[in-house]
């Protein structure tokens, strides 16, 4: 009877036997076929899972989340003190600058470098190394997934923007991929999305 | 690789002459027929071609293109059950090698052992005896549980045993005298 130790040397002995070269041909046919093979389009932005996110993201996330819980907290206050509760205040007629907001996400979706570094500081952490803000842009986009809006929500001056994230378990970016909610926040500065808060 | 994801076909064309050959012997050790390995890298190398712009992180290409590669060769596997004999392991009167080294009944026992294995476990003996890839790594390769990796080489591994141990056995003409 063999033993285990025998099994798995027989098997890697046996594995080593075999071709280890892919013959030419079989490359040239798939090169032959690459101009009539389309690419996927790059679906990029925002959010990875919190635990694979990079320094920057993590920021972002946390100051939203600090952000939010400082809205709700509010919102949580004004509505115990002071009697009934007070109705949300619309914005003002025309001064709605959600579509701006949305313009602005399209355009990261789309990897706008300018409309990334929008929302970026001087001088950002990646991946442990400080980057000028430009490149931090550059190499974010290069790395994020896209990401669906389900909401825009203006509080103040701010919009909370509530969007689902896609990606596989590789971190690719994958349509019909169940991803995370998040929710982040911008302001509108000059009908132009400015830096997170 | 950035230049291949933004559709730079030369670039492509240089990933994949440093990747085909892996990915060739891989899916040919998985399937154990010359053509469907070829098919199925292929495949593989056009799926990567396609898919290579939403990969985000370019340390992850080496485990997301073996894990397209799979699922290649798990196509190319199902097509060839359409039309493959069953086969049924069969004793043979050579016997084992008394020092135990792998002989060439070894070779031929354990080719129709493993030809009954699925492809999920023969991808995982592929990737762990191979290439010598940890489970944890061959889990996220699949992108399935490290429990689910380490139960199906036990299993494949019981198999493929079992395989070189029917064949260790006497005929059972032998027996009976």
């Amino acid at each position: 009877m063999s033993s285990d130790r025998d099994t798995t040397r027989i098997v890697r002995s046996w594995l080593l036997d075999g071709p280890t070269e892919l013959p030419d041909r079989v490359l040239d046919a798939v090169l032959d076929q690459l101009p009539s093979t389309h690419q996927g389009r790059a679906t990029w932005w925002p959010a990875r899972r919190l635990s694979h996110m990079n320094t920057p993201m993590r920021f972002a996330l946390g100051a939203v989340a600090i952000v939010i819980a400082v809205v709700l907290g509010i919102n949580l206050l004004g509505s115990n003190i002071g009697g009934p509760s007070p109705t949300p205040t619309p914005a003002p007629s025309g001064a709605s600058e959600e579509p701006v907001v949305r313009a602005w996400i399209d355009a990261v979706n789309e990897r706008d470098q300018e409309a990334a570094t929008a929302v970026m500081s001087d001088r950002v952490v990646v991946s442990d190394t400080t980057l000028e803000r430009e490149e931090a842009a550059r190499t974010i986009l290069e790395t994020w997934c896209p990401m669906d809006v389900l909401s825009v929500q203006r509080v103040g001056d701010s919009y909370i923007v509530e969007a689902a994230f896609v990606e596989d378990d590789l971190g690719t970016c994958t349509a019909g991929v169940p991803g995370t909610t998040g929710m982040f926040v911008v302001e509108v500065v000059d009908g132009k999305v400015s830096r997170l808060p | 690789m950035t230049r291949a994801q933004r559709g730079d076909e030369e670039a492509f064309a240089s990933l994949a002459v440093a990747v085909g050959d892996r990915l060739h012997a891989v899916a040919h050790r998985i399937l154990r027929d010359i053509d469907l390995a070829e098919d199925a890298t292929q495949q593989a190398l056009l799926a990567i071609w396609q898919d290579l712009p939403q990969l985000r992180d370019p340390a992850r290409f080496d485990a997301w293109s073996y894990r397209l590669l799979v699922r290649a060769c798990y196509a190319e596997g199902r097509k060839s059950r359409q039309w493959s004999p069953n086969m049924r392991l069969l004793p043979s009167d050579e016997p084992m090698q008394a020092d135990g080294s792998d002989s060439i009944v070894d070779r031929d026992q354990l080719e129709r052992g493993f030809r009954r294995l699925s492809i999920d476990h023969r991808a995982v003996v592929v990737l762990h005896h191979y290439l010598d890839w940890p489970l944890d790594r061959i889990a996220e390769t699949l992108g399935v549980p490290a429990g689910t990796v380490r139960s199906r080489l036990h299993h494949a591994m019981r198999g493929l045993r079992a395989a070189l141990d029917a064949d260790a056995r006497p005929p059972a003409r032998e027996v009976a005298q």
